[in-house]
């Protein structure tokens, strides 16, 4: 299950010019990515490019898994600024949602596990609209421990520090490392600092 | 196998909503109620003049009544992040997006279907052109739903969404508007509505083969 | 399916169709076709507008109301084949991804927009005298007036994405999901005129003499030259607007 990603003159266009010069980078399984850029750099827009939810203007994204060429849709899970959760909806039917869309039948243990990661297991019955900030974003974050084994998809993050107490971004951070043990890729974009012990770390720069 | 578990986990998401979110029904119906109401103070309530106006009346309020829960479909979504999900899931978006509006429909719609006999009655149309009306507002509402999801979902994240939705949907509903209340005027006349109702039933799959695909390939454009 | 223009560039770089798919390219040409169109027009309008005024004989039902057909059965028409040939550009530029070919539907629909104005204005004009009131909701009248909205919408549309490229693929899918439609459209609205009788009278009905066809082909071509002459013009501008920041258009200002 080895994840890899290769980009080759990736570029991407906003209102009819390129945000950033053409990426090139091959990145292998249990490497963690800091996309790194001003404001209006393009690095929600790369994250999404890579997550298959936009295309790019030129060049090509290839997501891999155990060396065969995989769909995004397949081979990530991409958290974003929104937190995919509709706020009439409990945190529970929401991760469920999110599950088979992903493909996976209804498993409420793996989802109360999830939660419980995030420390948010008492959360699972609660409207999301109820829920303060921070608990929806350690809500969203369970998402992404919903995946069949550890380290089978890559992680796209973006901006997954805010809102989140400097316990909870230990726990993240701790998350993370362990999916890059696990064999995972994450690319993460943050204005925050962070510290996570990684095997192999690349930037890329926009 | 997994399509099916998506599809349904998309079905059953907005009935979910539908019995959390009682406004979500319960307020196209009341404006249909209002509109329908309308007409008589506008036109004055002489039978004759009720019952020559009754399906017209009856079939366009239904229609305007399903379009302005278009936004519901893809805005909610797109706002909160879930449109997303939807986006980057393996299964084939035009089904997914076709289980939404199947929902929708089924959601929207069945309160609307129920309504229309009862309004036939206030209309003074007899109880025969009353059961083909709701007839054929159950085969209008999910055409208007399907050829209204593609400008729903080009419109996300544009300006002006609901207005203009109605601007691109209405012309479109026409052959549906003339096939479905021609059905229940034929039967006004004493005449077999058949013809009608057929050509409404083959534009409505006409709606469902393409326009899942084409709401698809909108979704695709607009939140590229 | 759907190509982005570079990854259209790699493959058909070369061909001779190809040459003239880059704005730049293109932008020359559309001069030359417009001067020869507005030639065309002019000229074929005068000629048209003679015959059918001052040679043609008047008609024996209608008398000399008939005439208006050679402006309103042209007009007509090229509302309806402005439609299909924007959806035709609009498939073309979803499929190849080619920027010109989106310029084209937008160039195309303005002029599109005013033939069904014009139909339907002397649709009116014409109505007046003969069936005693400026609108009747006949059927070929009515479908024209559907296809007026079909324009709007496209052109609301695409006026309504601040990122152009996006408006671009937005209004090119309207388009094509409205001529998958318009063969629909115009069949019901048929039906339901012979539901509800309308006139038996209609501009351009009655059987006509061949020096009142001859005007009449005449005024059509006039049209379609008019046609293309307009949209070229409209097409040019867009090019200047939209590549302004290439660096031949700035030696083209300069």
């Amino acid at each position: 299950m080895a994840l890899s990603l290769q980009l080759r003159d990736v570029q991407i266009e906003r209102g009819g010019r390129s945000l950033f010069s053409p990426i090139t980078a091959t990145i292998g399984a249990g490497t963690l990515v800091y996309v790194r850029g001003a404001n209006g750099a393009g690095k929600t827009s790369l994250l999404r490019a890579l997550a298959g939810l936009a295309a790019s203007s030129a060049g090509e994204i290839r997501w891999g898994v155990s060396g065969e060429t995989a769909s995004a849709s397949v081979a990530t899970s991409f958290v974003g600024h929104a937190n995919a959760m509709n706020d009439a909806l409990t945190v529970l039917e929401n991760l469920s949602y999110a599950a088979a869309l992903a493909g996976q039948a209804y498993q409420p243990v793996r989802i109360g596990h999830a939660l419980d990661q995030l420390g948010v297991f008492k959360l699972a019955l609660r409207r999301v609209g109820t829920l303060s900030q921070g608990q929806r974003k350690r809500a969203a974050l369970a998402r992404l421990l919903l995946r069949e084994t550890p380290g089978s998809r890559a992680w796209l993050l973006d901006e997954p520090f805010v809102a989140l107490d400097v316990d909870t971004q230990k726990l993240l951070e701790q998350l993370i490392a362990n999916e890059l043990r696990a064999g995972a890729i994450v690319l993460l974009s943050s204005h925050q600092s962070f510290s996570i012990a990684s095997p192999q770390l690349t930037e890329i720069a926009l | 196998m997994s399509l099916r578990l998506a599809a349904s986990a998309v079905f059953r998401r907005e009935f979910q909503l539908f019995a959390r979110r009682k406004s979500d029904w319960a307020n196209p119906l009341m404006f249909f109620v209002i509109v329908c109401s309308l007409f008589p103070f506008a036109v004055g309530s002489e039978t004759e003049r009720l019952r020559g106006i009754g399906v017209g009346v009856i079939f366009v309020g239904a229609l305007l009544a399903a379009l302005l829960t278009l936004p519901r479909l893809f805005d909610e979504d797109a706002r909160d992040g879930s449109l997303d999900l939807l986006l980057n899931s393996n299964e084939p978006l035009a089904m997914l997006v076709l289980a939404r509006v199947a929902a929708l429909s089924i959601g929207i719609g069945a309160p609307l279907i129920l309504a229309t006999p009862l309004f036939s009655l206030l209309y003074a149309l007899p109880s025969d052109v009353a059961l083909v009306l709701a007839l054929a507002v159950a085969l209008a509402v999910p055409t208007l739903l399907l050829v209204g999801a593609i400008a729903a979902a080009l419109l996300v994240t544009a300006r002006g969404g609901a207005i203009l939705t109605a601007v691109l949907v209405l012309p479109l509903t026409i052959p549906t508007l003339i096939f479905g209340a021609g059905a229940a005027s034929k039967v006004l006349y004493g005449e077999s509505p058949f013809a009608e109702l057929s050509l409404q039933a083959a534009y409505l799959l006409f709606a469902l083969a393409l326009s899942p695909l084409a709401a698809s390939a909108a979704l695709k454009i607009s939140t590229d | 399916m759907a190509r982005t223009e570079q990854q259209s560039n790699d493959r058909f770089q070369g061909r001779w169709f190809w040459r003239y798919a880059s704005p730049a390219a293109f932008y020359p040409v559309a001069g030359r076709i417009e001067k020869i169109g507005w030639f065309l027009a002019i000229t074929l309008a005068i000629i048209g507008l003679y015959i059918g005024f001052f040679r043609a004989p008047t008609d024996a039902q209608q008398g000399e109301v008939y005439r208006v057909i050679y402006i309103h059965v042209p007009a007509a028409w090229m509302a309806m084949i402005i439609y299909l040939a924007m959806a035709f550009w609009s498939a073309t530029g979803l499929v190849l991804g080619t920027r010109l070919s989106f310029m084209m539907s937008h160039a195309l629909a303005p002029t599109g927009a005013i033939m069904a104005v014009i139909a339907l204005w002397t649709g009116a004009l014409w109505g007046r005298p003969t069936w005693g009131t400026y609108w009747v909701w006949d059927a070929r009248l009515t479908s024209t007036l559907i296809l007026f909205f079909l324009y709007v919408g496209y052109m609301a549309l695409a006026a309504s994405f601040d990122d152009k490229k996006k408006g671009d693929r937005a209004s090119a899918l309207i388009a094509l999901v409205g001529a998958v439609n318009v063969p629909i459209i115009y069949f019901s609205v048929n039906w339901w005129n012979t539901l509800h009788q309308g006139s038996s009278v209609r501009p351009g009905s009655s059987s006509m003499a061949s020096i009142m066809l001859t005007a009449m082909l005449i005024m059509t071509f006039a049209f379609w030259a008019y046609c293309v002459a307009a949209a070229m013009h409209r097409l040019r501008t867009q090019i200047i607007e939209r590549e302004s920041g290439a660096q031949w258009v700035k030696e083209l200002v300069k």
